[in-house]
């Protein structure tokens, strides 16, 4: 993944919160998304006004006792959240 | 010839029975089924036909036409259409893939994807003293009301072994090369009557000699597992998402994995009373 890329959440997308935990409804597959904890995160930092890069040096900052794990995280999550069309390129 | 009429959630179905030989199979076929015996056919028609040896099914709708020889098969067919029919077309409720029992108007709801086990799970459940409601499909409003179609429990052609220790009248099964059709009086079970509320839903996952386990989901996995098992949500006002949520929110949700009937010991039947009574607090 292009860790430039900027992507914003799909406004289509349906959105539950549950005990602290999100559910995410792509009403145009049909598919539902299960987010918790760290996923959490990374999709509520997705509002189309940081790349990918942004939000891995920003968790960084945040976590520094995890920093070197978060780049896998934040981009396995990232291309999660993209196969299930739950989230979508910004073009400027 | 005589014709019976299924009328649930807005769809009409009218299944005509074309000799005498038909019409006593598709009485056991729709005998737990909520049905009016009429006069003319209204919606959705149905044939069936024995002739030359075989059973011919005639859905009307779209001419889908089978030839079929043994009455398990012909009995899974044909409630195999109504099911569709209704989950196709209902109105203003929400049909999800889920067989579902009940204890004192409290029903548990069992949504799964054919080869969950759902009908050898609810079995079972009929066999030990809950009441039947449906192997299939489910009917919930808003307000978490609930309706079944009714069908002899479906047990595939392999899996009857796996029951057959919890048949109490083992000739009442009409087997199939496909499916065996089960009434519930061959396990001595009743149907639920009156009306039943939603109390729990138990998501399972049957894996041959797989350990036993019964564990609380969040609402978020259990919110997961449902909407993969609604089947009209492209039918309804916001896919549905937001009312199955609340369903969800209301009602207590458990995952089960078992490996074997062996693994269901006599206190499960506790394990699924105990948060089935509690939700009615």
């Amino acid at each position: 993944m292009n860790k430039e890329l900027i992507f914003k959440q799909d406004p289509d997308c349906l959105v539950e919160e549950m005990d602290g935990e999100l559910l995410l409804f792509n009403p145009t597959k049909a598919t539902t998304l299960h987010l918790n904890g760290p996923s959490m995160v990374v999709w509520n930092l997705c509002t189309g006004e940081h790349s990918v890069a942004q939000m891995i040096e920003a968790l960084q900052e945040a976590f520094p006792d995890q920093a070197e794990q978060i780049e896998g995280d934040v981009l396995s999550v990232m291309k999660e959240l993209k196969e299930n069309d739950v989230i979508s390129e910004q073009v400027s | 010839m005589a014709r019976w009429l299924i009328d649930m959630a807005g769809v009409q179905v009218t299944v005509v029975a074309k000799d005498a030989r038909s019409h006593e199979l598709v009485e056991t076929a729709l005998s737990a089924m909520d049905t009016e015996q009429v006069g003319s056919s209204v919606g959705i028609k149905l044939t069936l036909k024995y002739h030359n040896g075989f059973w011919e099914l005639c859905d009307h709708s779209n001419k889908l036409e089978r030839k079929l020889e043994q009455t398990g098969d012909v009995i899974y067919h044909l409630t195999d259409r109504i099911v569709f029919h209704i989950a196709d077309k209902a109105q203003n409720v929400h049909c999800l893939h889920a067989a579902s029992v009940a204890r004192d108007g409290r029903a548990i709801v069992v949504p799964a994807n054919s080869g969950a086990g759902k009908s050898t799970f609810t079995t079972w459940l009929a066999a030990n003293d809950f009441d039947y409601l449906t192997d299939e499909l489910i009917l919930v409003n808003d307000q978490g009301d609930l309706s079944a179609v009714s069908r002899p429990i479906q047990i595939k052609s392999h899996g009857l072994n796996a029951i057959e220790h919890l048949l109490k009248e083992p000739s009442l099964v009409h087997k199939g090369k496909y499916a065996n059709a089960l009434p519930i009086e061959c396990l001595g079970a009743n149907k639920a009557q009156g009306k039943q509320v939603l109390g729990l839903f138990v998501f399972p996952k049957y894996s041959k000699g797989g350990e036993f386990s019964f564990k609380k989901l969040s609402g978020a996995e259990a919110g997961m597992r449902l909407m993969a098992n609604h089947v009209n949500a492209r039918n309804l006002e916001g896919h549905g998402f937001k009312a199955m949520m609340a369903l969800i929110k209301s009602t207590p949700s458990y995952a089960l994995e078992y490996g074997g009937f062996d693994a269901l010991s006599a206190n499960f039947c506790d394990l699924l009373t105990n948060p089935l009574q509690a939700s009615s607090i």
